[in-house]
């Protein structure tokens, strides 16, 4: 939990964040009225609020105001196509709303090294998070090596084009695959010497430097979102609409 | 402390042996070198004791060595890391995460240290090598040299005796080797055992306790750093060791193609992301002659060529080739750049067919030809990347030759390489020069600026500082900017 | 020895986690062309099938293992959740990652033959985020207008997507799929093998 200045800002286990965003996503598919869509978001606008995004929680807020009043102006005049199309951005848009909220605040609040350290928590085997997070850290990598491909295939005049994958796909192909793979492959040696020569695979307990727990507010707010979904599937199981 | 009696080895794939009966004897505390010739199996010595060898590299052995009196060889890797801390020599690929801190707490996570002590010895070794405002940072937004600083930061935070760095100092920069130099008077304060495979000597003349100088596997004999100093040129090119002193490096006698054509730049910009990274008013090069690009880590060299071969479609600015303005389309139609990265230029499976890609129409004399002047004649069936280095690299200038490109640009070709191959691509450089081809060189290596170059531009933060012809006279300019004295 | 073993295991295991990035790569960028452009966008599963095969290919030869299979295979429908979209593909792509598993299993990860067929299924897992096309058809065309999707994309693609161009879609894909196999067998692996990679 850090206090910025006068700043509340709770850092919620990443395991709560993905349960959150998992429950939320169905509870939010669940009812449909303007009031029940506006109690989810102001759920989710809660959590960005104190989770860290107090910006983006304003923002989306505002963002959604706004469309509830769009599509009350636009309403009564749905026959004309340029206000149906309003309609339709703004309705669907607002709809999902909360989703894209809090897979923004998942995506931009947890590092990369915490959410690592989650999964040794979870006793996820040692394969699966070794490969997990090997393939968050290859991107950029790839993203530089193809530039620098594509830099040299442009030089030798065979650079990827619409007309080239028409008229000679296995080359072009070829021509791209290969290059690629090996330097791919490379990439995929020296980091598993450079890992390996530090005891990637000791075994036994792995340990994180920013240790990941549960605290007060992980446990809330999980317990809120967990009951509410039993409440909406318990509704829906009865045959009631919200 | 590390001991090796009568040790040979040959790689699975390989026929030869690597390493003939060497025998050598490392005491607690002592900074060894070990240099000669690409090949001589000093890179294998480095791959017995940090216990890469038979981990990652399959092969016999025989003989016997021992660290600490554990036999590496038959210890798992992981175990051997506790002791020997190895530092590679790519900056790019030998991070795992991607935070300056997650990364130097890695070893000692993996080692299931409480968060506590991970903390302590992450700040510890933050602040002996000075790097506090590198902490949490994205590590694919450091320089080359910051990169590597954290490498050592990494293993530094898990304290083994023994250090093995495989040329540490082929990607960096003078300044970053300064500061490579500074890390490793620190490990020898502090009493570790630093073994380094390298080929360049200037920064190591204080540190190094004896030289192991390997030909062909073997061991030929011992230097001292003085010894080393004194060597004469053709010493020099007989073992493949580079000068000890730069300060008495002859500024070589270059043979000079006169040329009328110019390659001339106007008003010369590029913004990447809204930032202005390249900003060149004016300058004008000469054909026929070899310009060497210089420049700290980042200053915008390789911006500078790719601009200049037309490779950025969003560029402003006009350059004329030959009195003739050519968009950036045309320029990268007669440009060609030798990258550093060799694999990611070659796409074909026979060196013939990557010589004459991307054209039509094969003449079979003129590929002979080629063939026979970058001596790769009887290379022609081989699949590319079954070659070594410098080979690889004269079949790209090949292909460069072939297709006729008249300007040719090449990102750090020296960089890895010993004394003797060096002077081997002075030569063929030397052989490209002609009357209407512009010839680029980015590079770090200041022996071959004095053997090669012509001509000298230096680069910083977008924009040309210095741009002079290289002579008696102007060369304290460039002694100024490595610092040499 | 034991550890030494594992050591291999563990090298293996980053093989695969950067091979997958790959995959990954090249899902977001057919994605990025094919989703916006109406005509195209019912191709893009067809064409990440054929441009994959190689990747899927290699993973297998230096990974054999059935986690990566399902690592792969599931991660684009999470990151489908992540971004806001309906959280139906998981109910596709973890399947189609289990039977992708029991295929190549049955050549011990080593056979190309099995390895192929599983591509096939593999190829399927994409279809997580089309399936609603016709399971959830009204909703699906309202959370295509959250992209910003004009109302003319979205009657061009209700008008190609009659219930049979689901079954064709598939049948395209394992096309596709097979067609990249095939050009990883006749062409790249001869090419790899030559270059002493593979």
């Amino acid at each position: 939990m850090n206090r910025d200045g006068n700043r509340l800002c709770l850092n919620f286990d990443p395991r709560t964040k993905i349960l959150l965003l998992i429950e939320l996503d169905i509870i939010l598919f669940m009812g449909h009225s303007l009031i029940y869509e506006t109690c989810v978001l102001l759920f989710c606008s809660l959590i960005l609020a104190i989770g860290g995004q107090r910006k983006s929680a304003a923002k989306f807020l505002t963002v959604y105001m706004v469309f509830v009043v769009m599509q009350w102006f636009v309403d009564p005049y749905v026959e004309i196509f340029i206000f149906s199309l309003l309609h339709f951005i703004t309705v669907c848009v607002r709809k999902l709303l909360p989703c894209i909220m809090l897979g923004k605040w998942l995506i931009a609040t947890t590092e990369v090294s915490s959410f690592v350290a989650a999964l040794w928590k979870m006793k996820i085997p040692r394969d699966v998070i070794i490969t997990t997070s090997v393939m968050f850290r290859c991107f950029p990598t790839i993203k530089e090596e193809w530039e620098s491909i594509q830099i040299a295939m442009k030089m030798r005049g065979i650079d990827l084009n619409m007309k080239r994958m028409v008229t000679s796909p296995v080359r072009t192909m070829e021509y791209l695959f290969v290059p690629l793979f090996i330097s791919v492959l490379n990439v995929s040696d020296e980091l598993a010497a450079a890992a390996l020569c530090r005891g990637l695979d000791k075994p036994g307990h792995h340990t994180c430097m920013e240790p990941v727990c549960f605290r007060w507010f992980d446990y809330v707010f999980m317990m809120v979102a967990t009951i509410w979904l039993f409440v909406m599937c318990a509704l829906w199981i009865r045959g009631y609409a919200v | 402390m590390i001991e090796m009696k009568d040790v040979s080895f040959c790689y699975a794939q390989s026929d030869t042996e690597s390493l003939c009966g060497v025998n050598l004897s490392i005491a607690d505390g002592e900074c060894i070198l070990l240099c000669g010739k690409s090949g001589c199996g000093k890179t294998t010595m480095t791959r017995l004791i940090n216990g890469m060898i038979p981990d990652f590299y399959d092969g016999e052995l025989k003989g016997e060595v021992l660290v600490n009196g554990i036999n590496p060889i038959s210890s798992p890797l992981h175990e051997i890391s506790d002791m020997v801390g190895t530092v590679f020599q790519n900056p790019r690929t030998q991070f795992y995460t991607m935070n300056t801190t997650s990364e130097i707490a890695f070893g000692c996570e993996n080692r299931g240290m409480e968060p506590d002590a991970i903390r302590k010895r992450v700040t510890q070794a933050a602040e002996d090598l000075g790097i506090q405002g590198l902490l949490d940072r994205n590590i694919f937004q450091l320089s080359g040299g910051e990169k590597q600083k954290i490498a050592f930061a990494s293993i530094y935070a898990v304290n083994p005796e023994v250090y093995v760095l495989d040329e540490p100092s082929s990607n960096l920069d003078c300044f970053a080797i300064r500061e490579l130099r500074s890390i490793l008077e620190l490990l020898k304060a502090q009493g570790r055992t630093v073994i380094l495979a390298e080929h360049r000597t200037w920064y190591l003349e204080e540190l190094v306790d004896r030289a192991v100088y390997m030909e062909q596997g073997k061991i030929v004999r011992e230097y001292s750093m003085q010894e080393l100093k004194r060597f004469t040129m053709e010493e020099r090119i007989e073992t493949g060791i580079r000068p000890v002193s730069l300060s008495d490096y002859p500024l070589s006698e270059k043979k000079s193609v006169k040329s009328d054509k110019y390659l001339s730049v106007q008003d010369l910009r590029f913004a990447y992301k809204k930032e202005t990274a390249l900003q060149i008013p004016d300058a004008k090069f000469q054909a026929g002659n070899i310009t060497a690009i210089i420049g700290k880590n980042g200053a915008g060299k390789s911006t500078f060529v790719s601009a200049l071969s037309g490779i950025f479609k969003k560029q402003k600015g006009t350059v004329c080739m030959d009195g003739k303005r050519q968009n950036p389309k045309e320029r990268v139609a007669v440009s060609y750049m030798v990258m550093q990265e060799v694999n990611h230029q070659l796409f074909t499976d026979s060196v013939e067919e990557e010589i004459v890609l991307g054209t039509q129409g094969l003449s079979a004399d003129r590929l002979e030809h080629i063939l026979e002047q970058m001596d790769i004649a009887d290379l022609k069936e081989r699949h590319p990347m079954t070659l070594s280095g410098g080979q690889k690299q004269r079949v790209a200038i090949a292909a460069a030759v072939f297709c006729g490109k008249k300007i040719l640009i090449f990102d750090e070709p020296t960089s890895g390489l010993d004394f003797s191959h060096m002077m081997q691509t002075v030569i063929l450089l030397q052989k490209l020069k002609s009357p209407d081809t512009y010839i680029f060189v980015i590079t770090h290596d200041y022996e071959f600026i004095l053997s090669a170059c012509d001509e000298v531009v230096q680069i910083e933060m977008g924009c040309i500082k210095e741009k002079y012809s290289l002579n008696i006279k102007s060369l304290k300019k460039l002694r100024d900017f490595y610092q040499i004295n | 020895m034991e550890n030494q073993r594992k050591g291999h295991s563990s090298r293996k295991a980053i093989a695969a986690g950067v091979f997958i990035a790959l995959y990954l790569v090249t899902y977001v960028i057919v994605g990025a062309i094919c989703m916006p452009i109406a005509a195209i966008f019912l191709l893009m599963p067809e064409v990440v099938a054929l441009l994959a095969a190689p990747t899927y290919h290699m993973m297998l030869a230096k990974s054999p293992a059935g986690t990566p299979i399902f690592i792969a295979a599931v991660i684009p429908s999470l990151i489908l959740i992540a971004s806001g979209h309906i959280p139906i593909a998981p109910l596709v792509s973890i399947p189609v990652g289990i039977i992708a598993i029991l295929l190549a299993r049955k050549g011990d990860y080593r056979e190309f033959k099995w390895n192929a067929v599983s591509h096939i299924v593999f190829s399927w897992n994409l279809f997580g985020g089309f399936v609603p096309i016709w399971f959830m058809r009204d909703y699906f065309f309202e959370s295509t207008l959250e992209g910003g999707m004009s109302q003319e994309f979205c009657d061009t693609v209700r008008s190609l997507t009659p219930w049979w161009v689901l079954p064709v879609m598939l049948a395209a894909t394992a096309l596709f799929s097979l067609l990249g196999s095939l050009f990883t067998k006749k062409v790249l692996n001869k090419h790899l093998a030559k270059a002493g990679v593979l």
